[in-house]
């Protein structure tokens, strides 16, 4: 058996492997397409569409206080105007416009959020995964300890600290969210770490950086999007609960989660101050969660969940 | 099981350490702790002598020691506003908030482990997607936003029809914590049957099981004692996560239903801008989420021998 041939062979067997895995995957992947989750994906949609073009989508200015057609019910019911589909809150502002701009500052805040302790949390993740002994070690402890920390509380000693505002909410859940995926990403890691093709590699003579960037991260990168989609959801819901606490994102602006806070002394008397952005939340989050639990089937069927 | 118990063990000493140092830290990022722990009211003298107290004339690693001893102690130092020991307040609220986490987790569990059992017996059938919706409403749904849509049904709408309504503020009788329970509860159910389902899903493919059917054992006996039993094992390590989702869920909840307890008190602090009592809330939750933590990893260790091995 010479050094060639046994190449040969082993390298053919492996494209023979590689054109049944890459058209079975094809097979796979127009299965997943057909239970994609219509109603969340149009929701998103819709979502997106908000968030970027919100002064264009808009009836009214989401601030402008307009005294005079204040507590407007919604359209359908009594004393409600088609001016005002949604009604208007003690101000006078208008709900719709105000939940439309909401999206904006939610998904902007989530994504911000993502993007900065995500990528932190990817590289730790990384890091800890490959190099493993005192570095893991170091990262795991650290990213335990992370974890232990009750958020909403540490988030208001932060609050007290710093004041709030939008990048305050950002500082402070952006390590939470790097913790949850370096925790994630050195599971997948010490996983795709074993396999073959990055004992070879490194035979070859590839450098530790290339390893990473070029077969490890690509394997891990499934993850980090399924899991971006579920904490964006996760997200929302912790910054609209900081922002009804009155220490996320401060008023005027339209949180939706302060409007539903503006609506609270309201209850009695204009219900749909607090109910209509608190559905945003609902089916802005519930659709991320329905979206991220399909994306995690339909590119790994293998840890099929609930 | 010795370097598992010890191993939790470091990792508990390590998350006391990080949110003591966080908090320590914190106080210190604006300038002078001194002033924000002394009533403004108070002579200048007064500032100076908690500077001295505090050790701010000392190396940082120096204060940080002083800091920890007088936590070891349980001094908390003097509320600003409410002028008495942080600690004495402290213990004051420990039972609303205790006694609402414990009907809150009566809620989630009566809830979710039912469903979850349910669900993994009648795998992809009707019921299984009825647990589904459940389990994905209680995720997505903003416990704030639930509480106050139950105060709006069962506060307000019976009450307006001359119904029976339920008190929509404050603790007193057993009425009085049945919408904050579920709304604090109604976002763990999801978890809860989760868990459930998929270590329910684990035990019913084992050899036992077939074992247990096939001795002729009614189902209902096979399913609900042997099965269940053995089911139940993973959902108690899940109850650390829970009632750190309930401390975090009593801020929210506990000021919407004017709850005296500590999320509550945890908020007013920060809006009186009382400084003692927010760092005495967070250190005192943090670090018993840490110890029942260690608890559950204790207790698992001992009910599953396997974990000794396998987790790390």
């Amino acid at each position: 058996m010479t050094l060639d041939g046994s190449d040969t062979s082993a390298s053919g067997s492996v494209a023979a492997l590689a054109r049944t895995s890459s058209r079975q995957r094809w097979l796979d992947a127009r299965a997943a397409l057909a239970r994609a989750p219509l109603v969340p994906i149009f929701v998103l949609g819709m979502l997106l569409v908000c968030a970027v073009f919100a002064p264009l989508i808009a009836p009214h200015d989401p601030i402008r206080i307009n005294v005079m057609e204040n507590l407007t019910p919604p359209v359908w019911q009594e004393g409600g105007s088609s001016k005002h589909l949604l009604g208007t809150d003690k101000l006078g502002r208008d709900i719709l416009s105000r939940i439309i701009h909401g999206s904006r500052l939610s998904l902007s805040l989530s994504l911000m959020v993502i993007l900065l302790g995500g990528s932190a949390g990817v590289v730790l993740g990384l890091i800890s995964g490959f190099f493993g002994g005192i570095l893991d070690a170091i990262i795991q402890r650290a990213v335990e300890a992370m974890l232990a920390l009750p958020t909403i509380l540490v988030a208001l000693v932060f609050v007290f600290t710093f004041g709030f505002g939008f990048w305050n909410v950002i500082f402070i859940l952006s390590p939470f969210i790097a913790a949850r995926f370096a925790r994630m990403v050195r599971g997948e890691t010490l996983s795709v770490k074993e396999r073959d093709y990055v004992a070879i590699a490194k035979v070859i003579g590839a450098s530790r950086g290339r390893i990473i960037a070029r077969h490890l991260f690509p394997n891990v990168a499934n993850t980090v999007i399924v899991l971006s989609t579920l904490e964006v959801g996760h997200l929302i819901l912790v910054e609209s609960s900081l922002s009804f606490l009155g220490v996320g994102i401060p008023p005027p602006n339209p949180a939706w989660g302060l409007m539903v806070a503006e609506g609270r002394e309201y209850i009695a008397t204009a219900y749909w101050i607090s109910l209509f952005p608190g559905l945003a939340i609902l089916a802005a989050v519930l659709s991320l969660n329905l979206f991220g639990d399909w994306l995690r089937d339909a590119l790994d069927p293998r840890r099929k969940q609930l | 099981m010795t370097s598992y118990l010890l191993n939790r063990l470091v990792q508990s000493a390590i998350n006391i350490f990080f949110i003591t140092v966080l908090v320590f830290l914190l106080a210190r990022a604006t300038g002078d702790p001194a002033a924000s722990l002394v009533p403004d009211d108070l002579p200048e003298a007064a500032v100076i002598a908690m500077r001295e107290r505090l050790g701010l004339d000392q190396p940082l690693h120096r204060q940080y020691w002083l800091f920890v001893q007088d936590i070891a102690r349980g001094d908390f130092g003097i509320s600003l506003q409410g002028h008495r020991p942080v600690s004495e307040m402290i213990i004051e609220r420990i039972p609303a908030t205790f006694s609402l986490a414990m009907a809150a987790l009566f809620v989630a569990v009566s809830m979710g482990i039912p469903l979850g059992v349910l669900s993994a017996v009648y795998r992809d059938t009707f019921i299984d997607r009825v647990a589904k919706v459940v389990a994905f409403l209680g995720q997505s749904t903003p416990p704030f936003w639930l509480a106050i849509m139950l105060i709006l049904f069962f506060g307000v709408f019976l009450y307006e029809q001359g119904l029976p309504s339920l008190p929509i503020a404050g603790r007193g009788g057993p009425a009085t914590y049945i919408m904050p329970a579920v709304a604090m509860g109604w976002a763990v159910v999801a978890g809860v049957l989760r868990i459930t389902r998929s270590s329910m899903l684990d035990v019913l493919d084992s050899d036992y099981m077939t074992m247990a059917r096939a001795k002729g054992l009614s189902p209902k006996t096979v399913i609900w004692k042997h099965a269940l039993r053995n089911a139940l094992i993973p959902v108690v390590t899940y109850f650390g996560l829970i009632l750190a989702a309930f401390m975090n869920g009593s801020v929210v909840i506990e000021q919407i239903f004017a709850w005296p307890g500590l999320g509550r008190l945890a908020l007013v602090s920060v809006t009186g801008r009382d400084y003692p009592v927010v760092q005495g809330v967070v250190i005192t939750v943090g670090i018993f989420l840490i110890v029942i933590n260690l608890v559950v990893d204790v207790l698992y260790a001992l009910i599953d021998p396997r974990i000794r091995y396998t987790k790390r």
